[in-house]
């Protein structure tokens, strides 16, 4: 299985096997959770889905529904019930998408805290970390022909 | 890639006592390999989301993994996917932990089920609260053990 013999077609068996794997996971995934702007696009299609939106912006507050904007494209539809939040709160939310309005029926609302914006912070420390592991990978596993010339030279 | 910091701490403290350099490195390389999967397809493949998904499945990481390790050579192919399996399964766990509104992180089951799970301790950007902690880990293990491996060379 880890041998040198029927090399290239281990290495293409694996790279297909990879290809397919998120091909499938692209097909079948397809229908869950499914992109706002989607919904909003063809409500028959999507009555009575299961919606996360893990990121949205009060746009609007009435008395008992508010209107988020959510997604790349932005689309923004009515939630019932009363705000978590003024507009312009980020909030995350799970809940049923209805055609009629279209609307959503919250289940599971949560307005981001404001340390959600230092994302940016958690994301250069990863890079910086992920700079720092590949440069020890490389200390070890880099051909390096000098040190090879010096290990492997014959004795005597 | 939001938190390598955390899942680094968890490799280096899962890593640092075995003696092999090498194995270590890929340890440390096999946390980071599912989200630089992710992020790569994502960000740099321009994938949808739901391609990028396997990088963080049990059975999908056997195989990244495992074409991963077939760039080795061939001495060190079995040790470079068991290292960078380990240290993926690794990051899949400490990822297990996130809060995603019930909406789940890992699909723990694909191809055969698309069921996603999580086990909702702690929610994404609470991890700008583990990264203190995370780093005194790393250099509190890397003085203890760097202690003892010049002891013992001594």
């Amino acid at each position: 299985m880890f041998s040198n013999s029927l090399y290239r077609w281990k290495l293409g068996a694996a790279l297909a096997a990879i290809a397919v794997m998120g091909v499938y996971a692209s097909h079948r995934g397809d229908d869950v959770n499914p992109e706002l702007w989607r919904c909003v696009a063809q409500p028959q299609r999507w009555d009575d889905t299961r919606l996360w939106l893990p990121g949205a912006r009060i746009v609007s507050v009435r008395d008992s529904w508010y209107e988020v904007a959510s997604g790349d494209p932005e689309a923004t539809i009515r939630v019932d019930g009363a705000a978590p939040g003024k507009p312009g709160d980020l909030i995350t939310l799970t809940g049923n998408f209805r055609s009629d309005g279209p609307r959503l029926i919250p289940e599971r609302v949560r307005v981001l805290p404001p340390r959600t914006r230092l994302r940016w912070l958690v994301e250069a420390v990863s890079v910086a970390v992920l700079l720092v592991v590949l440069a020890n990978f490389g200390r070890h596993f880099l051909f390096r022909p000098k040190l090879l010339q010096v290990e492997g030279a014959p004795r005597g | 890639m939001a938190d390598l910091l955390v899942h680094a701490a968890s490799a280096f403290a899962a890593a640092r006592p075995l003696r092999d350099g090498r194995v270590r490195s890929l340890i440390y390389l096999g946390v980071c390999l599912p989200d630089l999967l992710y992020k790569g397809l994502l960000y740099i493949g321009g994938a949808p989301t739901w391609l990028c998904e396997p990088t963080h499945s049990p059975l999908g990481l056997v195989v990244f993994c495992y074409a991963a390790a077939l760039l080795f050579e061939e001495d060190w192919r079995k040790r470079a996917f068991a290292a960078l399996l380990g240290g993926a399964y690794l990051h899949v766990l400490v990822d297990l932990g996130k809060n995603y509104m019930g909406s789940g992180v890992i699909l723990w089951a694909f191809p055969f089920s698309m069921e996603a799970v999580e086990l909702g301790w702690y929610y994404p950007e609470d991890t700008i609260y583990l990264m203190l902690p995370a780093l005194a880990v790393i250099v509190l293990l890397f003085l203890l053990t760097r202690g003892r491996r010049t002891a013992a060379h001594s």
